[in-house]
């Protein structure tokens, strides 16, 4: 048993280790018993298709897409062969969203204690020895742990699939080691590290950069010791070369510098967005509603702290500017976001990460604020009871597949794009008849909703319909005639309609324009093959092995072609997989 | 005394207020307009009824509070 009291005891230090680590086993509970049960926010729908790393690195997120494929090869390993891949997918990055929801507690711990470091230089100084002063002073800190840990962004920690959850967690670290650097309570190296880190998490952390060089150009030119804040700035440059060398090793091609710089030249001139949009009422509604459902605090205490620091001249303090800077990049980055490809409110976990650095600049500026002790804790409490008030159903209807679909056919996503993604739900588990009748809703609403008529035709070619695919995707086709994955499955619905030149002139266009590509020769062998050219089949998939020499589908396909294997069958399964490729 | 402290009450007051509010219209309305705080309405009456108690109780000392310093005499300069 530790013992409680006693000088000497060992206890005092282990406390902290041991109430953290309570802290994250009970959270990896919570998170897993609540997690959300479905993945129809963000692109969730997308990351269960294929398993992480297919493809190659995400662009905008190299870190998480390398340690979400780390997840998947483990839970890959440990798993029986017969679950389907798709939850092996869904399991892994749920435990990478619920790692670094764990992880997260302790952080949010440091930041509520920084956070109410802020309080103790207005707050009459009390004994430090005063027992009944630390309790208090710990019962604060709990408060404002529990604002930190019940805004909606924590949605994300819940086995929440996407790639949001790490960066949330870095963004903690980056806030934390920034607030300490600037009361030269840590190093810079420190808070360099964290936006490293941050940034190769997710690009989107790259609104915290100018908060950081706050500080490092404060360091560098007036800090007491500017010998070691250089000293930290270059290896701070040193270590984010190291990291993009590595990202560039592992995957060759790849370069983070410069895809940081496309995004946030992207980011910055806004040329991806509707200006119509950004101008309008809606998108005005839905920046409230995001701030309110990863919120509800952050945003507003960021903003009544900022101008509390302005009027009172507070916002001088190098702390005060770190946080106000970081909040403002974030704002300026939510601001900037549009309504993107799959709608505002089902991309909302893009701009939730801010959510953490809202809240933790928020309650820092507002601290001084309230200069007794007793209304600080009352009001604390208030936010806290909001919080839950506000976050708890967020968890509980996502815990719940029936409510959380029941919720998101409300979500305004406009263009069909909520009944299409309800469809596209649906065909994925299992439910042919309602996928079907949302994607039909979704035309309903959009005649030229792309992803409608792309999964119609899925579902048409799944279900034994192949003359209603063609049409399908030829309309898929015709609205986005740059996307090969629709004109393949269009060549592979007109050969399982027995149309094998149409199906091969469908082709044509990838075959002339990227003659490399092996999977599209693999796929030419078959529609040969089917059309009675065998030698001309054979021919095609000898190209594609020269092209991939060893590559086991093509080989598959050629042995099934001398072996006069049946070509639907071959269209069906060889088909389908050359078509991903 | 009335100051810094009770400007700042009072804005915490209506965030909350703003914030009740907005989730009981939405019990109301499920157009998705509130689709940030509309979560309530797909879940049990009653559980929304037990949370906003909380809130209810938690603002209680701060209203008092406020009260108490919008009554209380201005401290001379």
């Amino acid at each position: 048993m530790i013992p409680r009291s006693g000088g000497s005891s060992a206890w005092p230090r282990a406390r902290p280790i041991v109430l953290e680590s309570a802290g994250i086993l009970l959270a990896i509970v919570v998170f897993w018993l609540a997690r959300i049960r479905h993945v129809l926010l963000g692109d969730g729908l997308a990351v269960i298709e294929r398993p992480p790393g297919t493809g190659g690195i995400h662009g905008f997120e190299p870190l998480t897409s390398l340690v979400q494929e780390g997840a998947f090869r483990l839970v890959r390993a440990t798993a029986g062969s017969r679950t389907p891949e798709w939850q092996l997918i869904w399991t892994a990055v749920a435990l990478v969203s619920i790692a670094a929801g764990a992880l997260f507690v302790p952080v949010a711990w440091r930041l509520a204690r920084e956070i109410e470091a802020t309080g103790r230089e207005r707050v009459p100084a009390s004994d430090p020895m005063d027992p009944a002063a630390a309790r208090s002073r710990r019962w604060t800190e709990l408060l404002v742990l529990s604002i930190l840990l019940s805004q909606g962004y924590m949605e994300l920690f819940f086995g929440y699939v996407e790639t949001y959850a790490p960066v949330v967690l870095a963004n903690g670290l980056v806030l934390l080691t920034g607030i300490r650097y600037a009361r030269a309570e840590g190093s810079l190296l420190a808070a360099g590290a964290a936006i490293v880190l941050a940034v190769a998490f997710h690009f989107s952390a790259a609104a915290l950069i100018p908060a950081w060089l706050l500080i490092a150009l404060w360091g560098m030119v007036r800090a007491p010791d500017r010998a070691r804040a250089r000293r930290d700035f270059a290896l701070t440059l040193v270590l984010a070369a190291v990291l993009a060398a590595v990202l560039a090793v592992v995957r060759p091609g790849y370069s983070m510098p410069r895809s940081l710089w496309d995004v946030s030249l992207l980011a910055a001139t806004g040329r991806q967005e509707n200006a119509a949009y950004l101008l309008s009422w809606e998108h005005l509604r839905d920046f409230v509603n995001e701030q309110v459902l990863t919120g509800p605090l952050g945003f507003v205490a960021f903003l009544g702290g900022t101008v509390f620091a302005v009027v009172r001249g507070t916002w001088r303090r190098l702390e005060a500017g770190f946080a106000i800077v970081a909040g403002l990049g974030c704002t300026f980055a939510c601001l900037r976001a549009g309504d993107s490809n799959l709608g505002y409110a089902r991309n909302w976990d893009l701009l939730a990460p801010a959510g953490v650095i809202f809240i933790g600049s928020g309650l820092m500026l507002v601290r001084p604020l309230f200069d007794q002790a007793r209304i600080w804790r009352q009001v604390l409490v208030l936010g806290a009871a909001l919080s839950v008030f506000h976050t708890l159903p967020w968890v509980l209807v996502n815990a719940s597949e029936s409510r959380g679909v029941q919720w998101f056919e409300t979500l305004p996503l406009g263009l069909g794009r909520t009944e299409s993604t309800i469809g596209l739900w649906y065909a994925f588990r299992g439910r042919v008849d309602l996928a079907e009748h949302w994607l039909m809703r979704s035309l309903d609403r959009n005649p030229s909703n792309t992803r409608a008529h792309y999964f119609l035709g899925e579902i048409y070619l799944a279900t034994g319909r192949p003359e209603r695919a063609c049409l399908a995707f030829g309309y898929a086709l015709k609205l986005r005639p740059e996307k090969d994955e629709y004109r393949l499955e269009l060549a592979r619905a007109l050969a399982l309609s027995g149309r094998w030149p149409e199906a091969r002139a469908a082709l044509q266009p990838i075959l002339e324009r990227e003659p490399s590509r092996a999977a599209a020769w693999a796929f030419d062998g078959i529609l040969l093959f089917g059309s009675g050219q065998l030698e001309g089949a054979r021919a095609a998939i000898g190209r594609a092995l020269a092209l991939q020499p060893g590559d086991s589908l093509y080989a598959r396909v050629l042995s099934e072609i001398q072996s006069r294997a049946s070509v639907d069958r071959m269209l069906r399964d060889d088909g389908a997989d050359l078509v991903q490729r | 005394m009335r100051g810094p402290s009770t400007v700042g009450a009072v804005c915490v007051l209506c965030v909350t207020v703003s914030i009740v509010v907005a989730h009981l219209f939405s019990l109301q309305d499920r157009g998705g307009a509130l689709w940030g705080a509309d979560l309530w309405a797909f879940l049990p009456p009653w559980s929304s009824e037990v949370a906003l108690a909380g809130v209810v109780l938690a603002a209680w000392p701060v209203c008092r509070w406020v009260i108490a310093e919008v009554r209380s005499p201005r401290a001379e300069p």
